[in-house]
């Protein structure tokens, strides 16, 4: 109790609060606990220090706002039993975990194809080269399957010639090739009709004419001076009238051809 | 290898009695069914049957269309014809091609064949093109007589001059175009009730009729280079779609009628 009573006494030391009397006998005291003057000075100091630190007081607001809090939490602690609230809390933490994961994954892929795929298409330098790339892919195809021994996939290949735009020398040559020399008939008929869509072109038309003497069948004799009838084209007169001389043609073609002749002399 | 099945094929070969007149067989082993195989004939003169069967080896029948007279020499001797026409056939176990020489008489060969079996056939000259019940696709180009396909599960790609050409698909393979064409003959093509395709059909003096809803396409623009002139046209051709559209089926005559009818006993693969 002394104690307490001498703690007591120093805090009302400190503050200045202690009569002249009791201040006397409290350094007395002190002094004879072995503390200098010095010290107990400095002791006065820190307590005039702590006092002069400014303290925030709680405004009414936080009051409130912590009020509130520990009421949701109390309404949440009666609404589930402390054991399922937990579980549940674990559970829902590790959904939404995963759920981040995979919109994070998900949004990495959605990136990367818009931009290997918008990337590359905003420049035209790159979409030429897929455009180039692509029809080279197409042709190569083309051409590979106008060396199939099948005729259905030869006429394929002829079919493809038609969907493209425009069929560079070697699809040309192919085709030309194609007329002159397939042991089908009906492909050397279809090429004919793809390279029609040429028939500009000087080195086709002069394809066309040349192939004339090549033709055997009556089908395609008879379309091809169709065709230099429809082309005008005069040079092929003489390469018609030498097919005349094959005493065996079908009548209807060889009339057909003359008039052909006729038409073009 | 081909000499290996050779030596078969000449071993299974049965000889008819003397005289040209008989039948001759000549029976094809094939070592294996699996895979895509394909028979190829070419005939120098005479009609050509295939007909798809359940068996495994290729039964080629082939008689003499006219008889020999059995002359004889004036001594009541009677000329004896031996060897009148060879057929010979080599095989790789997958391609088999039959060869026949027929020293200008007409022979006519009945074929029994495999069903899957996909088909190379041409007639040079006096004789028509029967093709029953196989699943595969079918080169068949006959200048002089007509075509006929029954039953077929498959692709066609048929060609005749003066003949007639018939094709009846009960199963069309999607994705495959098909071409007909001749010169004078009608051509009628039979096709699944469903089959989704575009006809590409053209006919000089003749007809087209068909049994299909088919819907009218676009014809694609056509310029041609005359006298250094452009001239803007559009194909000569009627384009048609039936149902969904699909592969091309091209149909060419210039003087016979064009028929395109429902198969309805059909499917599709």
């Amino acid at each position: 109790m002394k104690k307490k009573d001498r703690k007591e006494k120093l805090q009302y030391l400190f503050k200045g609060d202690l009569s002249p009397d009791e201040t006397e006998e409290l350094n007395s005291e002190l002094k004879k606990t072995g503390s200098a003057d010095d010290e107990i000075d400095s002791l006065g100091m820190v307590s005039e220090l702590i006092d002069r630190v400014s303290v925030d007081e709680p405004s009414s607001s936080m009051d409130q706002r912590f009020y509130e809090m520990l009421a949701d939490e109390a309404r949440e602690t009666s609404s589930a039993g402390i054991t399922g609230h937990r579980s549940g809390r674990v559970r829902s933490n590790s959904f939404y975990a995963g759920l981040r994961v995979a919109a994070g994954i998900a949004l990495f892929l959605l990136g990367w194809f818009m931009q290997s795929w918008f990337g590359q298409r905003s420049d035209p330098r790159d979409l030429a080269k897929l455009s180039g790339e692509m029809k080279d892919l197409r042709e190569t195809l083309v051409l590979t399957m106008l060396d199939q021994p099948s005729s259905l996939e030869r006429i394929r290949a002829v079919n493809m010639v038609s969907q493209l735009e425009k069929a560079d020398d070697r699809i040309i040559e192919s085709l030309l090739n194609a007329l002159n020399t397939d042991d089908n008939d009906n492909v050397r008929l279809l090429s004919l009709e793809a390279l029609l869509k040429y028939s500009g072109n000087p080195a086709v038309r002069d394809g066309l004419i040349s192939s004339i003497k090549n033709q055997s069948s009556p089908m395609i004799q008879l379309r091809l001076a169709e065709v230099m009838v429809a082309l005008k084209e005069r040079k092929a007169a003489p390469e018609l009238r030498k097919i005349l001389t094959n005493t065996g043609m079908n009548y209807t073609v060889r009339t057909r051809i003359n008039e052909a002749v006729t038409v073009l002399l | 290898m081909i000499r290996k099945y050779l030596l078969t094929i000449l071993l299974g070969l049965s000889i008819g009695p003397v005289g040209f007149s008989q039948e001759e067989q000549l029976v094809v082993n094939l070592p294996s069914l699996s895979g895509k195989h394909l028979f190829t004939f070419e005939n120098p003169k005479g009609s050509i049957k295939v007909t798809g069967y359940e068996g495994s080896d290729i039964v080629i029948s082939a008689t003499p269309r006219f008889p020999g007279t059995g002359k004889n020499d004036g001594n009541s001797l009677k000329r004896v014809d031996r060897d009148p026409f060879d057929i010979y056939a080599e095989s790789d176990g997958i391609n088999v091609t039959l060869f026949c020489r027929d020293e200008g008489k007409t022979v006519d060969f009945d074929i029994k064949i495999p069903r899957r079996f996909s088909l190379k056939l041409k007639s040079l000259d006096n004789g028509t093109i029967q093709v029953i019940n196989i699943n595969g696709d079918i080169e068949a180009d006959n200048s002089n007589g007509d075509v006929t396909l029954e039953n077929i599960s498959g692709s066609a790609v048929l060609n005749s001059v003066y003949g007639k050409i018939l094709a009846t698909f009960s199963e069309v393979r999607p994705d495959y175009p098909m071409m007909f064409t001749s010169l004078e003959g009608d051509i009628s093509i039979n096709l699944p009730e469903k089959v989704n395709a575009v006809l590409k059909m053209k006919t000089g003096t003749g007809d087209i009729y068909s049994d299909f809803d088919l819907v009218p396409l676009k014809r694609q623009p056509v310029i041609k280079d005359v006298e250094n002139t452009k001239v803007y046209s559009l194909e000569d051709w009627v384009v048609d779609r039936v149902n969904s559209g699909g592969p091309e089926y091209i149909v060419r005559s210039y003087s016979g009628n064009i028929y395109i009818k429902k198969n309805k006993r059909s499917g599709n693969f």
